[in-house]
C-alpha cells in the first residue's frame, strides 16, 4: 500500500520536475520547484539577496526536523529514477550488498558543497543533484536537435549513467554516499521529531529489510544516515513492531543504545574536522577558479545577467534556461577560453537571435544568476554591441539594397541612410541593445557584415519607444502625410 | 520546369488575362474593355478593415470571380513579426478572417494560411491574432518554417532567380489570395503585394545577398497570386517592416484591392509618399510583364465606406 502511494507520488513528481525545467505549467510552477531544492535556491542568501521563494526553501528545510527525508523518498526525482533502475537492474531478491560511502566522506563533501555554496561559488553544481538532473534533461534537447552536444550533455550523461548504473550494485547509492542534499537531510533526520523505529518485541524476521528500497535495515537494525524515511518497512511489519513515532529525545538514537560520554565527544571532533576540512577544500577550490576565470568574458550572456563576470559567479549550469528559450539563442558554453563557466550558458547569435518580446529565462533562473526583470525593461537591457564591417556589407561593398539587418532591428538601432542610389545602414549604438537579430539575419557568408560583440557590464539602452531616433523628424512627416483623400 | 508546372502557368496566366481583362505582355497601352468593365484596382476608405473588404471586394466583382467551387485556397498574410496588432506589423487579423470566410462562402474546399514568419513561427502565429482568426472562420493554419515544405522550382525567365524554394502551398493551391499590409521597408523601399510573397520562399537570404530588387521584381514569375488585398488601415510610415515605436504608425485606413500586384503596389507607395519609380522593383517587374504601373491609364473605383 505505501509502496504504491510512493511510487505514484515519486512519479508525479518526477513529471512535475520536467514541467517544470520546460516550463510547461509556466514561471511560478518552474519558481516553486526551484524553491524545492536548497542547493541552488540558497546561493543567493549567501550574497544577501533574498528572493521571497527563500521563505519556500526555508520551509523545505524545516520538513527533515519533523518527519525525516520525506523529500528523497516521496519528491526527489533523481531518487524516482534510482528506485526504478533498481527494479529494471535486479529484483530485490538478488541485489548485491555494495557498501554506501563512508558517513565520513558523506559529510566532507556536505562540508564541500556548503561550503562553495557559503564562499558564493557556484561550483557546487558538479554535487548537486537538482543541477545534474536538469542537465541530465537538457539530454532530451540534444536528441531534439535544439541544443548542440557540450560539457553540459555529457555531464549529464554522466549523471544518468550513475543513476543507472549504480542501483545494480546498490539501490539508492548517489543519495547514500555523493548527495550533498540527502547528507544534510540525514544529518537533519538525526534530529527529527518523528522517526521510523522498532519496538521491543521485533523478532528479526527480516521482513523490513526486505521491502526496504534504500538498504538500510539490518536485522532490526536501522541505519540511521541511509534511512530515506520513506516507511515502505513500517507496511512491511507482520507484528507493527516497526512504525513512525515520536522520538523518545537525545538520549535515544535510532540505533538503540546510547552513546558513552567518550563516543560522544569523539564523534563531534570527528564531525567539527571534516567540516573544517571540507570548507578548506571549498576555499580552495574558490581561490584556484577565481584565479582562472578570464577577466573579461568573450561572450555574451543573457539580459539580467548584469555582468559578464556576476552571471560567472552564479551560473549553477542546470540548463533550465537554455530549455525554455524559445528562439534557441542559448546555449550551453564549451570549454573554450572566456565562457562564463564549463556547461554554463551564452548566446549564439550565429544560430539564433534573443527575442525582443520574450523574458522567459529571467524568470526561471534558480541560482538568480539571471535576475528578474519585466519585459518592459528587459527590453532596454543592453547585453552587447553590434558592429558592423562596411567591406563585408552589401550595400557598402555591393552597391545593392539589402537593410536585411535593418528589417530585423526592434529598437531602430540599424538606420538605413540614403548614399548615391541606394541605402546602407548606419548604427546608433544607443539604441542597440546586442539582440543579435542584425547577426542572426546577415545574409553575407561566411563572415557576417555586422556582429554583436559582448559587453562586460550591461547597461541601459534609449528605449526608442520613448525618444526614438530622429523622432521630430518622423512627426513633421507624418503629419504632413495626413491627407483623407487617396493620394493617385 | 516540370511539364505540369508549365501547364498551371499557362493555364494561370491564361485564366488571368480572360478574367481580370488583364493584356499579354508589352500591349497594356490601351486597356481592352473588360468582361463587365469591372475596374482593374478598387480603392476603398475610412471604414474598418473588414467594411472595406466587404465594399471593396463587391466592387471588385466578388469573390465568386476568383474562388470557384470545390477549390484549394491560400491565403497569404504579413504574419512575419512576434507582434500585436496594434503595432502594424502584420496584416490585421479580422481582415484575414474575413477573407478566410469570404472564400468560404464563394465555394472552397479548403482555405489554408501560412507565413515563413521573420521570427518564431509560433509566437508570431500567436501575438499577431492571425491563428485565432483563421480558426475562428475553419481556416487551416499550416507551419512554414519546416524545410520539407518548400519545393525547388525553376524561374521562367529569371535572372537573379534561377531556382527558388517555394512553399508546397504556394505552388499547389487553385488560388492564392495574397494580403498584406502595407509599411514602410529599409531595403526594398515598401512592401505590400510582392514584397509579401518573400513569406513563402525558403531561402530569403540569397534575395538579399544577389540583389533583393531584382529577386522581389522576378520571383511572380513562378506564379502570380490571383488577388491582392493589401491592408493599409494602420500604416507604417517609417522604419519598417518591424518598426520602433507608435510614432512610425500612421491610422490611413485604407484599402487597395487588384488583381495586379504592381498596380496595387503603384498605388500604395503613393500612400507612403514616395515615388513609385524609386522602387526599383516595381519598374523591373512591369518589364517582365507581371502587371502595369500605370494609374492614369488603370480603370481605379475610389470608394468610402464612411457613412
Amino acid at each position: 500500500m505505501i509502496a504504491r502511494i510512493r511510487l505514484q507520488l515519486s512519479a508525479f513528481f518526477f513529471l512535475l520536475s520536467l514541467a517544470s525545467f520546460f516550463a510547461w505549467g509556466g514561471d511560478r510552477l518552474t519558481a516553486f520547484f526551484n524553491a524545492l531544492h536548497p542547493f541552488p535556491s540558497l546561493a543567493p542568501l549567501a550574497r544577501f539577496d533574498l528572493p521571497p521563494t527563500l521563505l519556500l526553501t526555508a520551509a523545505v528545510l524545516l520538513l527533515p526536523l519533523l518527519v525525516g527525508r520525506l523529500y528523497c523518498s516521496y519528491v526527489c526525482p533523481a531518487g524516482f529514477l534510482q528506485d526504478l533502475a533498481a527494479r529494471l537492474t535486479g529484483p530485490w531478491k538478488i541485489r548485491p550488498r555494495a557498501a554506501a560511502g563512508s558517513w565520513s566522506l558523506r559529510l566532507f563533501l556536505l562540508a564541500l558543497a556548503a561550503g562553495l555554496l557559503a564562499l558564493r561559488s557556484p561550483a557546487f553544481h558538479y554535487l548537486d543533484h537538482f543541477c545534474n538532473l536538469g542537465r541530465a534533461y537538457s539530454l532530451l534537447l540534444v536528441l531534439l536537435d535544439y541544443a548542440p552536444f557540450g560539457p553540459a550533455a555529457l555531464l549529464g550523461l554522466s549523471f544518468m549513467a550513475v543513476l543507472g548504473a549504480a542501483p545494480a550494485f546498490r539501490p539508492r547509492w548517489f543519495c547514500g554516499t555523493l548527495c550533498p542534499t540527502g547528507t544534510l537531510y540525514a544529518l537533519l533526520q538525526k534530529r527529527s521529531l518523528w522517526k521510523v523505529s522498532v519496538r521491543e518485541d521485533c523478532d528479526s524476521c527480516g521482513a523490513c529489510a526486505a521491502a526496504c528500497p534504500a538498504l538500510c535495515i539490518d536485522r532490526g537494525r536501522i541505519d540511521p544516515e541511509l534511512c530515506i524515511q520513506c516507511l515502505e518497512c513500517t507496511g512491511a511489519c507482520p507484528r507493527g513492531a516497526i512504525g513512525l513515532r515520536r522520538s523518545p529525545g537525545r538520549r535515544a538514537d535510532a540505533a538503540g543504545a546510547p552513546p558513552a560520554g567518550g563516543e560522544g565527544r569523539k564523534r563531534l571532533l570527528r564531525s567539527a574536522l571534516l567540516w573544517f576540512t571540507g570548507s578548506l577544500w571549498a576555499g580552495m577550490f574558490r581561490t584556484i577558479g577565481a584565479q582562472a576565470a578570464p577577466p573579461v568574458l568573450s561572450t555574451v550572456v543573457p539580459p539580467g545577467g548584469r555582468s559578464g563576470s556576476r552571471f560567472a559567479e552564479r551560473c549553477v549550469a542546470c540548463q533550465t534556461c537554455v530549455s525554455v528559450c524559445p528562439t534557441g539563442v542559448l546555449v550551453p558554453c564549451g570549454l573554450q577560453r572566456g565562457s562564463p563557466g564549463v556547461a554554463a550558458v551564452r548566446l549564439d547569435f550565429m544560430k539564433s537571435y534573443c527575442s525582443y518580446e520574450c523574458n522567459a529565462c529571467l524568470a526561471v533562473c534558480p541560482s538568480r544568476a539571471i535576475s528578474y526583470y519585466p519585459l518592459e525593461v528587459k527590453k532596454t537591457i543592453k547585453i552587447g554591441s553590434s558592429a558592423l564591417d562596411t567591406k563585408l556589407c552589401i550595400p557598402y561593398a555591393d552597391k545593392k539594397d539589402c537593410a536585411a539587418c535593418h528589417e530585423v532591428c526592434p529598437t531602430g538601432a540599424v538606420e538605413m541612410v540614403k548614399r548615391e542610389r541606394i541605402f546602407a545602414p548606419e548604427l546608433r549604438k544607443d539604441y542597440c541593445i546586442g539582440c543579435g537579430s542584425c547577426q542572426k539575419a546577415c545574409p553575407t557568408q561566411p563572415v557576417k557584415a555586422i556582429v554583436v560583440l559582448p559587453q562586460e557590464i550591461h547597461s541601459f539602452a534609449f528605449n526608442p519607444k520613448q525618444h526614438g531616433p530622429g523622432a521630430a523628424r518622423r512627426r513633421l512627416r507624418i503629419a504632413a502625410a495626413k491627407k483623407t483623400e487617396f493620394p493617385f | 520546369m516540370n511539364r505540369r508546372g508549365f501547364f498551371r502557368l499557362l493555364l494561370a496566366s491564361g485564366s488571368a488575362a480572360l478574367l481580370d481583362g488583364l493584356p499579354g505582355r508589352r500591349s497594356w497601352a490601351k486597356p481592352p474593355p473588360g468582361p463587365a468593365a469591372l475596374p482593374d484596382l478598387v480603392a476603398v476608405k475610412d471604414g474598418s478593415p473588414v467594411q472595406m473588404f466587404e465594399a471593396g471586394i463587391e466592387a471588385l466583382g466578388g469573390m465568386k470571380r476568383f474562388v470557384k467551387k470545390g477549390t484549394l485556397v491560400l491565403v497569404k498574410p504579413n504574419i512575419g513579426w512576434d507582434k500585436t496588432p496594434i503595432e502594424g506589423a502584420d496584416t490585421n487579423p479580422d481582415l484575414v478572417g474575413r477573407v478566410v470566410r469570404a472564400a468560404y462562402d464563394a465555394g472552397a474546399r479548403e482555405v489554408a494560411v501560412c507565413d515563413h514568419s521573420v521570427e518564431t513561427e509560433k509566437s508570431c502565429y500567436e501575438r499577431s491574432g492571425i491563428e485565432k482568426a483563421v480558426r475562428d472562420n475553419q481556416g487551416v493554419m499550416h507551419t512554414a518554417s519546416r524545410r520539407s515544405d518548400y519545393r525547388k522550382v525553376p524561374v521562367p525567365g529569371g535572372k537573379v532567380l534561377k531556382e527558388v524554394e517555394v512553399h508546397r502551398l504556394y505552388l499547389d493551391s487553385d488560388v492564392v489570395i495574397n494580403v498584406p499590409i502595407l509599411k514602410s521597408h529599409g531595403g526594398g523601399r515598401m512592401t505590400a503585394s510582392l514584397k509579401n510573397l518573400m513569406g513563402v520562399v525558403w531561402d530569403r537570404s540569397y534575395w538579399h545577398r544577389h540583389g533583393l530588387h531584382q529577386a522581389i521584381a522576378e520571383f511572380p514569375l513562378v506564379r502570380k497570386p490571383d488577388l491582392n488585398v493589401v491592408d493599409a488601415y494602420i500604416v507604417m510610415m517609417e522604419n519598417g517592416p518591424r518598426g520602433v515605436s507608435s510614432e512610425d504608425l500612421l491610422l490611413k485606413r485604407m484599402q487597395v484591392l487588384s488583381p495586379d500586384p504592381v498596380l496595387a503596389d503603384t498605388a500604395c507607395a503613393r500612400m507612403l509618399d514616395m515615388k513609385p519609380e524609386d522602387v526599383s522593383y516595381l519598374p523591373l517587374a512591369q518589364a517582365l510583364g507581371l502587371g502595369s504601373m500605370d494609374l492614369a491609364k488603370r480603370s481605379i473605383r475610389r470608394i468610402s465606406v464612411a457613412g
